[in-house]
C-alpha cells in the first residue's frame, strides 16, 4: 500500500507540472485529475502533437501572409500619380415631397415549399468529416459516391491527428485525404464530443479546422453542420448535452460559417427533435445516435438542404 | 463516490484507514457510521435528497432493533409493521416502474440497505442483542452499503464489534481488492463496448453474429462487473479487519439453474430463502406450497432487479426453468454433467437479454435477431466488435473458471506475486485514466 501511495504521489506531482507547462491551454485535460494526466499521455499524446502541429501550421500561414504582403509592396510603382481636380457639382433643384402611399394590408406569408432533395450524384465529390454519428449514417446509407472521414470520438481537437478508413482509403490522415482528391464540398459534422470544452477555445479550434481544410481545398464549399441534439435522458445525465448548451455551440458555428465566403451552415435537427429540442425517443435507442432508419432520413435532410450555389 | 474512483482510492480510503487503524477498537463502530455517511454523501452530492431514505431506513432499523431488545415487544404484528415501513420506499419505487410514465428514481443502494435492515430487525426480533450504534453501523457499513454483500447479522457484528486489524488481514484485503478492481476495470468495462455498439445500432438492426456476441459479452460483463464490485467490498472489509461474505462461486460452472443461483449473488439468494421462501412454507409443506413459495421468490426477485416488466418476465423465466429442473429434467442434468455445462451457460446468457434491453418489445426484437428474423444493417459489425474486444472476452471466459484462482494459489505470498499485483493495480489506474469507466451495473438494481 505504501508503494502504491508513493507512486501515486510522484505521478500526481508530474501531472501537476505537466498541466501548468506543456498542457497549458489544452482543454482535454481540464477535467482530469493530476494523477491521471501522465497515464493519459502514456496512452495518447495526440492532443499534445496536434497542438504543436497547429502552432507550426499557424506559423507557416503567418509567414506565407507576410511573404505575400512583402511581394505586393515590392510590386507597387515608385512615382506618385497627379491628383485629379474634382469638378464642382451642379446644384440640383429641391424635389417635391412625394405623398405617402396608403398602406396596403400585409399579406399572409406563403409557407415555403419543402425543397426536394437534390440528386445523390450531387454529392459524388463530397467529403463528410464527422464523428460516430456520421459513422452510423455511413453504415446506414452512403450518399452518392461521397467519401467519409469519420469514426468514434473524433473531434475538432483530434481530427488532423487521427486516422480513418473508408472505401477508397485505409488508416489515412485527413491531410492525406485532402491532398489526394479534389472535392466540390466538404461537410464538417463535429462538436458533440467536445461540447463540454470551454466555448471560446472550442470556437477557435473550429475556426482553425475550417481554415486548414480551406487551405488544402481552396475551391471547395465548406458546410458546417449543426451539432445534433441528444435525448432528455442523456441531457439529464450530462448537462452539456442539453438543447440549450448544444444550441449555444450551434450559434457559434453559424457565426463562423457567416464569417467566410466559402463556408455555409446547415441544421438538420428539426425533424428529429421535439418542441423542447430533445431528440425524439423513437429515433434513437441510446439517446445520441440515430437508428439506421432515421440515419437514412438524416441523409435525405442533408440532400434537401444541399448548398447548390 | 465509487470504489474505482481516484478520489476514493487515493483520498477517502487512505485517510479513513489511517484514522481507523489508530483509534480504540470501541470507537470503530461510530467511526464506521460517520465515515460511511460521508462516503454516501459524496456519492450523491448532486442529488442530496437520496440521503433522506438512507437516514429514514437507518433510523427505523435502529429504533426497531432497540424496540425488540425487550421480549414483551417481540410480537408478530410489530415486526410486520416495522418490515412494512422499512420496505415501503423500495416497494413504491419498484412498483412505480411497472406503471407507464410513473417510474420514480431509485436512490443509490436502496435495495441493499433495505434488505440489510430487514435482516437486522428479524435478528433482533429473534432475541439477538444489538446496540443502536451496531445496528446503524450494520446498515451503513460503506464497503457493502451500495451493492452488498448482504451480510447475516452474526457476520456483521463479529466484524463491527471486534475488527481484526492486523497485517495479515490487510494484505489479504489488498490482494482481494486489486483482483476485484481488475475484474471491473480490465474485463467488464471493456466488454461494455459490445452492448454499447448494439444500442447505437438498435436491436432490430444488428447482425445475428453480433446479437450472439452481445449475449456472450453481456453475460461476462455483468458477471465481472458485479463480481469485481463484490471482491472490492470484501477486500475493503478485510483491510478494515472484517470478514464479509463472498457473493460468487464460479456461477457459470454450475450444471443447473438452481445450482447457478446458489453460486451467483449468494447473499441475495440466501436472503430470499431465509426471509421469503422458508416463511412461506418452502419445500416442506407439499408440492403446491413449494411451487407457490418459489413463484413468490422469483416474482419478487424479478421486481427487485428492475423497475420494469422486463425484469418480471425474467423472474418468471427463472421460475419456469427451476420448476422444470425440479419436476422434469433435473435428473438428466445430474446424470449427464456435460449436458448441464452446455445447458446452463446457454439459458442463463439468453435470460440476460431481458437485462440488456429496456422493454419487453425490445427483448422480443432481440430474440428475433438472435434467430435471424429482420434486416441487418452494416454486415461485418460482429467482426469489428470482436477485433476490439477479443482479448477481454478471452480473459472473461478463462476468469469464469476455477483455473485462475488455482494458479494464483501456487504463487501467492511470494515477492513477485506482490509485484504482479502492484503492476495490475497500475494497469487498472491506466485504464481508468484513459477511458470513461462504466458505473457499476448493479448500482441500478
Amino acid at each position: 500500500m505504501i508503494a502504491i501511495l508513493a507512486l501515486a504521489g510522484m505521478l500526481t506531482a508530474a501531472g501537476m507540472t505537466l498541466r501548468w507547462t506543456a498542457l497549458a491551454g489544452l482543454p482535454q485535460y481540464d477535467g482530469a485529475s493530476d494523477l491521471a494526466i501522465p497515464l493519459m499521455l502514456l496512452k495518447d499524446s495526440g492532443p499534445l502533437r496536434e497542438a504543436r502541429e497547429r502552432a507550426e501550421w499557424e506559423a507557416q500561414q503567418a509567414a506565407k501572409r507576410a511573404a505575400e504582403e512583402a511581394a505586393l509592396a515590392a510590386a507597387e510603382p515608385t512615382s506618385e500619380p497627379t491628383p485629379e481636380i474634382a469638378p464642382t457639382p451642379t446644384p440640383q433643384p429641391t424635389p417635391e415631397p412625394t405623398p405617402e402611399p396608403t398602406p396596403e394590408p400585409t399579406p399572409e406569408p406563403t409557407p415555403e415549399p419543402t425543397p426536394e432533395p437534390v440528386a445523390e450524384s450531387f454529392f459524388d465529390n463530397t467529403l463528410f468529416i464527422g464523428d460516430s454519428k456520421t459513422d452510423e449514417m455511413r453504415n446506414a446509407v452512403r450518399i452518392g459516391k461521397a467519401q467519409y472521414f469519420c469514426d468514434t470520438n473524433f473531434s475538432v481537437y483530434t481530427i488532423f491527428e487521427k486516422t480513418a478508413s473508408d472505401e477508397q482509403f485505409k488508416n489515412a490522415k485527413l491531410d492525406w485525404v485532402l491532398r489526394r482528391w479534389k472535392f466540390d464540398q466538404i461537410y464538417i459534422i463535429l462538436g458533440y464530443n467536445e461540447c463540454d470544452y470551454p466555448y471560446g477555445g472550442l470556437m477557435d479550434q473550429f475556426d482553425y479546422v475550417v481554415r486548414r481544410v480551406h487551405d488544402a481545398q481552396p475551391d471547395a464549399r465548406i458546410i458546417l453542420h449543426a451539432v445534433m441534439h441528444a435525448s432528455e435522458t442523456v441531457s439529464a445525465w450530462q448537462p452539456c448535452y442539453s438543447p440549450e448548451s448544444l444550441e449555444h455551440i450551434n450559434e457559434g458555428i453559424r457565426a463562423l460559417a457567416d464569417s467566410y465566403a466559402y463556408t455555409y451552415f446547415v441544421d438538420c435537427n428539426a425533424p428529429f427533435c421535439d418542441e423542447n429540442g430533445y431528440l425524439l425517443s423513437y429515433v434513437s435507442m441510446d439517446g445520441e445516435h440515430l437508428l439506421p432508419k432515421y440515419s437514412e432520413q438524416w441523409a435525405e435532410e442533408i440532400r434537401r438542404r444541399a448548398v447548390t450555389d | 463516490m465509487s470504489f474505482h474512483s481516484y478520489s476514493f482510492l487515493f483520498l477517502f480510503f487512505p485517510v479513513f484507514f489511517f484514522v481507523y487503524r489508530r483509534i480504540d477498537v470501541r470507537l470503530c463502530a461510530p467511526l464506521l457510521c460517520v465515515g460511511s455517511l460521508a462516503f454516501y454523501a459524496v456519492g450523491v452530492w448532486k442529488t442530496p435528497w437520496q440521503m433522506i431514505p438512507l437516514a429514514v431506513i437507518t433510523l427505523l432499523c435502529v429504533l426497531g432493533c432497540a424496540l425488540f431488545q425487550k421480549r414483551s415487544r417481540r410480537t408478530k404484528g410489530l415486526l410486520a409493521l416495522w418490515i412494512v415501513l422499512t420496505a415501503a420506499p423500495l416497494a413504491c419505487v419498484k412498483i412505480s416502474g411497472l406503471l407507464p410514465g410513473r417510474a420514480l428514481p431509485l436512490p443509490l443502494g436502496l435495495s441493499f440497505y433495505t434488505f440489510q435492515s430487514i435482516a437486522l430487525l428479524v435478528y433482533a426480533w429473534h432475541g439477538g442483542v444489538i446496540t443502536p450504534i451496531d445496528a446503524a453501523a450494520g446498515v451503513l457499513l460503506f464497503p457493502k452499503l451500495i451493492s452488498g454483500p448482504i451480510a447475516e447479522p452474526e457476520e456483521l457484528f463479529e466484524a463491527v464489534e471486534t475488527p481484526r486489524r492486523n497485517k495479515t488481514r490487510l494484505d489479504a484485503g489488498l490482494e482481494e481488492f486489486i483482483w476485484g478492481l481488475a475484474c471491473k476495470v480490465v474485463v467488464a468495462d471493456h466488454l461494455a463496448g459490445i452492448l454499447g455498439q448494439i444500442r447505437v445500432r438498435g436491436v432490430e438492426n444488428v447482425s445475428v453474429p453480433l446479437a450472439w456476441l452481445g449475449v456472450l459479452g453481456y453475460a461476462l460483463q455483468l458477471y465481472f462487473d458485479f463480481w469485481g464490485y463484490s471482491r472490492m467490498a470484501v477486500g475493503l472489509g478485510k483491510m478494515l479487519g472484517m470478514r464479509l461474505p463472498k457473493n460468487f462461486d464460479h456461477p457459470y460452472c454450475a450444471k443447473s439453474v438452481a445450482e447457478f443461483w446458489r453460486r451467483w449473488h449468494i447473499t441475495l439468494g440466501r436472503w430470499f430463502r431465509t426471509y421469503i421462501y422458508i416463511p412461506l412454507g418452502g419445500s416442506r409443506n407439499g408440492l403446491g406450497r413449494m411451487v407457490l413459495s418459489t413463484f413468490a421468490v422469483w416474482l419478487l426477485t424479478g421486481i427487485w432487479h428492475g423497475a420494469g416488466w422486463n425484469y418480471v418476465l425474467w423472474g418468471m423465466m427463472m421460475f419456469l426453468l427451476i420448476m422444470g429442473e425440479r419436476l422434469l429434467y433435473g435428473y438428466a442434468l445430474q446424470q449427464l454433467p456435460v449436458l448441464g455445462h452446455v445447458y446452463l451457460p446457454f439459458v442463463i446468457a439468453l435470460s440476460w437479454v431481458f437485462f440488456m434491453t429496456g422493454t419487453p418489445a425490445e427483448a422480443a426484437a432481440y430474440f428475433a435477431r438472435l434467430f435471424g428474423a429482420g434486416k441487418t444493417v452494416g454486415p461485418g459489425d460482429a467482426l469489428k466488435a470482436l477485433r476490439a474486444c477479443w482479448p477481454y472476452l478471452a480473459l472473461g471466459l478463462a476468469g469464469s473458471t476455477p483455473l485462475p484462482p488455482r494458479l494464483w494459489a501456487r504463487i501467492r505470498g511470494r515477492g513477485f506475486a506482490w509485484m504482479l499485483l502492484f503492476g495490475l493495480f497500475w494497469v487498472c489506474m491506466y485504464f481508468l485514466a484513459t477511458a470513461a469507466s462504466d458505473p457499476f451495473l448493479y448500482f441500478s438494481f
